[in-house]
């Protein structure tokens, strides 16, 4: 076998793997997509799996849960992650009107037609913008500073938030002084702890007899389960059926111009985009229809740009989406390294070219769009009962403690399971309380590694 | 998710509630300890014995690590999977049959945007979707009442 067909075999299988297992995660509301798709990419490529593997296994993972996260959002009327909440006011009435299973349509067809455009034309852009490539990586320390702050501000918390960086910053360089003095160097368990933190900030929370009170309800959650009907024939639907022509102009035009941009956040995109369509739709019905379908593509079409573009252009993570989620694809220590001290970088960046992105790039979504877009479109119902069923919420959180005890040991003990359980608690506490959120968070570790210690030589001269 | 004062269940004493809002859903604390418990002892158990046992086996020390985290991982799904069977969802699930005082109240909501527009100007590819939605009739309908109070306004 050739080296290219033992390349695509892997990304085939990973992609495949990547597919299957988040589009059953994204039909669990609520799960955030850093806290899921970060933590179990880092173990895809901490074991070794090549770089089209990894490539591939996180985009499929991406764009599937992307998919699948519909099916909670329209179905049972709660956003499936953070990407899903511009979309709730749309999804709501059109449950109210009693079609949801047409919201969800209209969502994951728009959000298939833009991960196609999106992944070509984030490739282009991002070979348009490589020439500032070296003048960007020698600039990083000062750029992931403006970076922070520009994303603290445009968080929920605003100028708290932006405040609230230099303390968090602070404990990030504190925590990785302690570690040296034991000869342990970590990087991993800081993600870990970050992704983490809301359900560690959750689980010391309840065991305050102070802050249980909070959390403490009479009632279990209850959902109601919208009916569904099937509109047409065979397993595999036409997106470009389901949305009528305007509708696929629009998420056309919408995909690819969120695909130009890379440094917003990709829930802002979508709702200025949303509200761009909404403006021009003159119809009650057919606005609800028509900025659900742009909507989820702008979301789907920032997000893959927001992950390809820095990763293409310049192999550092700048970006609120590289700085989460797609964190491992840029930074996994000892796998995939950004050098502090010399700015080196050693990852997917400089170990693909732009034809393989491209190329792995749709192999990718068209796994996602084999295997997730018409598993929702055709069993959106009963796989939503199914999990609110059969799969309970205290299986879930069992499932990511076993996860980061795993990966916390494997990186430094009992050393990095206190790193991971002390950034956890305060970024957790913090997220709540302030609005600091987990990609200001990912930005600020980036501050600490990079940028302290480029203003920490300016300051004593040294 | 934050209580508000017209919530009704926060307004049940400390003493009725045997649930908790953990993570985004509701859990019942007592399962939720033994979870915890359940999922960190079995994937750590996984993950430290794979590794002694592949230490004698795998030809570097960083292998067996690696492949001992695999197991890792495993154990953590295992653990998942008892604790799914052990502990039932605190999830009030019913199933939705259609009502029609929200579908009133979404097309109040809508109209109160201001534009509602006309059903009879859209493409047909539109008002054949929306007759196969049982839609059709319920929005020229309500356009028509709107029509109405219009006229009587002005």
């Amino acid at each position: 076998m050739t080296p290219l067909m033992y390349d695509i075999m892997v990304a085939v299988g990973m992609g495949l793997l990547g597919a299957v297992l988040f589009s059953a995660i994204g039909l669990i509301s609520g799960t955030d997509e850093t806290t899921t798709i970060a933590p179990v990419t880092l173990l895809v490529v901490l074991l070794g799996t090549p770089p089209a593997g990894v490539f591939t296994f996180w985009l499929a993972a991406a764009v599937s849960k992307h998919m699948t996260h519909a099916v909670p959002t329209a179905l049972l009327g709660i956003p499936g992650d953070t990407l899903a909440v511009p979309l709730m006011p749309q999804a709501t009435s059109l449950r109210n009107l009693g079609v949801p299973h047409i919201a969800l349509r209209k969502m994951i067809s728009g959000a298939i037609i833009a991960a196609f455009v999106s992944v070509p034309l984030a490739v282009l852009f991002a070979v348009l913008l490589a020439p500032f490539g070296p003048y960007i990586t020698s600039s990083a320390p000062w750029i992931f500073l403006a970076a922070a702050l520009g994303v603290a501000y445009f968080s929920p918390g605003r100028w708290a938030s932006v405040a609230a960086l230099v303390p968090f910053v602070l404990l990030i360089v504190g925590l990785q002084t302690v570690t040296k003095s034991y000869g342990i160097s970590l990087g991993v368990s800081y993600f870990l702890g970050i992704a983490i933190g809301p359900l560690v900030a959750d689980l010391f929370a309840v065991i305050s007899p102070i802050d249980r009170r909070r959390m403490m309800r009479s009632a279990p959650r209850s959902f109601v389960l919208a009916p569904d009907v099937k509109s047409w024939g065979g397993y595999f639907p036409n997106p470009f059926r389901v949305l009528d022509r305007s509708q696929t102009g629009w998420t056309l035009v919408t995909a690819a111009i969120s695909s130009a941009t890379f440094v917003f956040s990709p829930v802002a995109m979508t709702v200025m985009l949303g509200e761009v369509v909404g403006a021009r739709v003159k119809h009650a019905y057919h606005r609800l229809t028509s900025v659900l379908a742009a909507r989820n593509g702008v979301s789907e079409a920032t997000y893959v740009a927001e992950a390809l573009i820095p990763l293409i252009a310049f192999g550092l993570p700048l970006s609120p989406v590289a700085a989460g989620p797609a964190a491992p694809l840029f930074n996994a220590p000892p796998v995939f390294t950004i050098n502090n001290a010399t700015g080196e970088i050693h990852n997917l960046h400089t170990m693909m070219t732009p034809l393989e992105f491209l190329g792995y790039g749709m192999i990718a979504v068209l796994l996602a769009g084999l295997i997730a877009y018409p598993f929702a479109m055709n069993y959106a119902r009963s796989a939503a009962a199914f999990v609110s069923r059969k799969l309970s919420h205290e299986a879930i959180i069992a499932t990511f403690v076993g996860l980061v005890l795993v990966i916390g040991t494997w990186e430094g003990g009992p050393l990095a399971l206190m790193v991971i359980m002390t950034v956890g608690l305060v970024g957790g506490t913090l997220y709540r309380t302030l609005g600091l959120n987990t990609g200001v968070q990912f930005m600020g570790y980036y501050a600490a590694v990079l940028s302290v210690p480029t203003i920490a030589k300016l300051v004593t001269g040294g | 998710m934050e209580n508000r004062p017209s919530d009704p269940r926060a307004a049940v004493t400390d003493g009725a509630m045997k649930y908790a809002e953990v993570w985004g859903d509701t859990v019942d604390l007592k399962d939720l300890a033994k979870a915890v418990v359940i999922g960190g002892v079995i994937a750590l158990a996984c993950y430290l014995i794979a590794g002694r046992v592949l230490m004698a086996y795998a030809p570097s020390a960083q292998i067996a690590r690696t492949y001992a985290m695999l197991f890792g991982l495993l154990g953590c799904i295992g653990a998942g999977a008892l604790c799914a069977r052990l502990f039932a969802p605190k999830r009030d699930l019913s199933e939705g049959t259609h009502d029609d005082a929200w579908r009133d109240e979404a097309l109040a909501a809508l109209a109160e945007g201001g534009r509602f527009g006309r059903t009879e100007d859209l493409p047909a590819v539109v008002q054949a979707e929306m007759k196969e939605l049982g839609l059709y009739d319920t929005f020229v309908r309500y356009e028509a009442v709107l029509r109405q109070d219009e006229a009587k306004n002005s």
